[in-house]
């Protein structure tokens, strides 16, 4: 079978390859024939000022609730009664970008945000790599670009932010809320934290340096933790990314980063970038996908199998894995988020090269790559996708803006696909005959003993090709159900017992929206729901067994992983809290 | 009879601990089977066993003493080198020996699959006992595509060739020469 991904043709350096924009920004389509959830997004927009005309059409939602005067008073009640039912609107973004100022970067900003808004983003995270150049130079020289793009994309919120390399660990995104500082935390924080500009990688096992180290990386995570409540940026995140690549993030350290700063570290890649490294063809033989190509090495948590260090269904094992890592933190019952980004480095039969340095300087010099410039022909040898082309993390918000994305994501209001897999997805748990909405993702029901509770799934498949020109079809959904058993006792357990699929959907064939429902009767102890969907066309058992996960992702194949014959969904969960 | 070497030199990349291999059997022509191994003591690192002929592996040993003066070595009653770390070449050859652990960079009969290889011959022309795919069944006529670079690894008793598969008369093998490294360092 051929694979042809729409980049044989030569493209220039302006334009290259513009997808159309999202239906919800297109104008030519009007309200009446878009999908809900893309209606959904551009009411957002329109009430917060940026889709043009309509401006007057939108009544309160949306208004700032802050908003002083009497005049003011009753758009104020309006939208706290929308608030309070939580109106959510899912904006998609990418939290891990890198650009010219990382030392294996490409792209201008610029062009990293002209494509994410292209490819419908409505948030981005501009993050390069933690380094010497970039904590002198680049972190501050991103910046005019940063405000740059945001300008020139008003639709799109551009953060800045960082790849932090988490000292002893793997990297992280940080990122913070724009304002005054942001480049200044940032700057401090790089050169005080960062595992490479400390020096401060080594994680060894039992090594001399790895319990400084590993404190070094909580510290970091502390100082965000203090500045945010100082007010010194309005908000600040950290979420850990491909963390069971190289098997350098162990079960004790991120239960550590979650505990020490649980409202700065909120969670992981459930799906790393990089997913088009392994799409058959020259450079990507042997490819893992996602780059998940390595093994265990010194610096790994020794007790990781060696099926942690592939990807699942484009997945991380952290999260493809039923009952493995990510459900043990959540059977902790504290909240721990997944997240899907691009990792966008340098794209898949994108023509961009580097451009040659004038005498004399480097990166090290500069703190950055001169601009990219075409090198006349698609290069096949790259693994990314551009921001918001694959991979998406849809952050439910009440209203358009930087913290309220930064509010979402700390909520866990969070559902990640592969893809275009579906267009939009609505989870609600309540107690059933209640006229209440209950909670949705990343949301805590407390009830009482013997409640019985309906979990309501809506999902809008997707309507339109996605940008591998086809319509993805959605054949299963599945319901995972976990135990909540408390604190963990071994801060280095990366399992839990009691996960497992409990239901699956099949909704091959089905047309138009989709509503799902299950009763959960005389309900005794702490859970939560979680779910996952697929287009069924990759599975095998989970590696816990066929019995905890019939049809689970399969196992990612050196060098042979079309991203685009093998789409998943996840949500975060919903927890219930059963009264005593 | 067959012994089984240990040595430590605290390598903290397996890069470094095959060329020490490589350098220590460069003039050994009996069969040994030579493998890197990760060991806690003192702390994480990567230590190497070889089994081979007693008589080969007194060779072995002096070679590796040459090669690599900061290393110890374990072999029998013969303990030389940095006292701190026997430990990690003594919890090698265990592993060596007891065939529970142990990543295979060299064993009788891998120069015979250098390129693909129908499983029935791995089997019957190495040392290898098995290959799994880590996607279930494959084919009895499937071909592994070694690319001349295949590190099998000693699990419950057995050398065992690990792969993946999509198609499955074709194997692709688990571990690969060249992993991406993460932001050009080998982390």
């Amino acid at each position: 079978m051929a694979h042809d991904h729409g980049h044989d043709h030569p493209h220039d350096h302006s334009h290259d390859h513009a997808p159309p924009p999202p239906e919800w920004a297109d104008p030519t389509v009007p309200d009446t024939e878009l999908s809900p959830r893309a209606l959904s997004r551009r009411t957002l927009l329109r009430n917060a000022g940026l889709m043009g005309a309509g401006a007057t059409a939108l009544g309160a939602f949306g208004a700032t609730p802050a908003a002083a005067g009497p005049a003011d008073a009753e758009a104020a009640e309006a939208y706290r009664r929308r608030h309070d039912q939580e109106r959510l609107t899912f904006l998609a973004g990418d939290h891990h970008i890198h650009t010219q100022f990382s030392p294996d970067g490409l792209y201008r900003v610029e062009d990293q945000a002209r494509h994410a808004a292209q490819y419908g983003l409505d948030w981005l995270v501009i993050t390069d790599h933690g380094s010497n150049a970039h904590a002198k130079i680049g972190v501050e020289n991103v910046n005019p670009h940063i405000r740059a793009a945001r300008a020139a994309n008003p639709r799109t919120l551009v953060f800045q932010g960082l790849e932090w390399n988490i000292p002893a660990a793997e990297h992280g995104t940080v990122f913070v809320a724009p304002g005054a500082n942001e480049v200044s935390l940032l700057k401090q924080f790089e050169t005080g934290y960062d595992g490479a500009v400390a020096g401060a990688t080594d994680g060894t096992p039992g090594g001399p340096n790895t319990a400084k180290n590993e404190a070094l990386a909580v510290a970091g995570l502390r100082f965000l933790a203090e500045h945010r409540r100082a007010g010194t940026v309005a908000d600040a995140l950290m979420l850990a990314n491909h963390p069971a690549r190289k098997g350098l993030d162990s079960p004790h350290e991120i239960r550590a980063w979650r505990d020490a700063a649980p409202e700065i570290a909120v969670g992981f890649e459930g799906a790393p970038g990089h997913q088009a490294a392994a799409i058959p063809g020259p450079g990507h033989q042997t490819n893992g996908r996602g780059y998940y190509d390595s093994g265990p090495s010194a610096q790994s948590f020794p007790a990781y199998p060696l099926a942690s260090y592939v990807t699942y269904g484009g997945f991380d094992w952290m999260t493809a894995t039923v009952g493995g890592m990510w459900d043990s933190l959540l059977a902790e019952g504290r909240p721990w988020w997944i997240s899907a980004n691009s990792d966008s480095h340098s794209v898949y039969g994108d023509d961009q090269v580097r451009g040659a340095f004038a005498p004399g300087h480097s990166f090290d010099t500069d703190g950055q790559y001169p601009d990219p410039v075409s090198g006349g022909a698609p290069v096949p040898t790259q693994g990314d996708f551009f921001p918001g082309c694959y991979s998406r993390t849809h952050v439910g918000a009440a209203r358009y803006g930087y913290t309220d994305v930064m509010a979402g994501l700390r909520a866990g209001r969070v559902w990640v696909d592969h893809g275009q897999l579906i267009d939009g997805l609505d989870v609600r748990l309540a107690e059933h005959g209640r006229d209440e909405r209950g909670a949705t993702l990343g949301g805590f029901l407390r009830v009482r003993r013997g409640a019985r509770l309906r979990l309501t799934v809506t999902i809008d498949p997707a309507r339109r090709p996605n940008y591998h020109g086809e319509v993805p079809k959605l054949t299963r959904v599945d319901v995972i159900r976990g135990e909540v058993t408390g604190p963990a006792a071994d801060r280095d357990t990366f399992a839990t017992p009691d996960t497992r699929v409990a239901t699956s959907f099949d909704v091959a064939g089905r047309r138009g929206r989709i509503v799902l429902n299950i009763d959960l009767r005389d309900v005794s102890r702490p859970f939560y729901l979680r779910l996952r969907g697929t287009d069924g066309r990759r599975s095998q058992p989970g590696l816990l067994g066929a019995r905890v996960d019939p049809h689970g992702p399969a196992a990612d194949v050196r060098g042979n992983a079309d991203p685009w014959q093998d789409l998943w969904f996840y949500s975060n969960p919903i927890f219930v809290d059963v009264r005593r | 009879m067959t012994a089984v070497l240990g040595a430590s030199a605290l390598h903290a990349r397996a890069a470094d601990a095959e060329r020490l291999l490589r350098e220590a059997l460069g003039a050994v022509r009996a069969p040994v089977t030579a493998c890197t191994h990760l060991v806690d003591t003192p702390w994480r690192h990567e230590a190497v066993s070889v089994s081979g002929d007693p008589a080969t592996l007194a060779v072995v040993a002096d070679a590796i003493r040459r090669a690599e003066p900061a290393a110890a070595v374990v072999l029998g009653d013969r303990e030389e080198g940095p006292v701190d770390r026997r430990a990690g070449a003594r919890e090698a050859a265990t592993a060596h020996h007891e065939r529970t652990g142990g990543r295979a960079v060299h064993f009788p009969g891998i120069e015979l699959i250098g390129g693909d290889v129908a499983v029935g011959d791995v089997l019957a022309r190495t040392a290898v006992d098995r290959v799994e795919s880590s996607h279930g069944e494959f084919a009895a006529d499937a071909v592994v595509q070694t690319g001349g670079f295949v590190r099998p690894r000693y699990r419950d008793g057995e050398l065992v060739l690990l792969v993946g598969h999509t198609d499955p008369h074709r194997l692709v093998p688990w571990e690969v020469p060249n992993p991406t490294p993460c932001c050009g360092e080998d982390h």
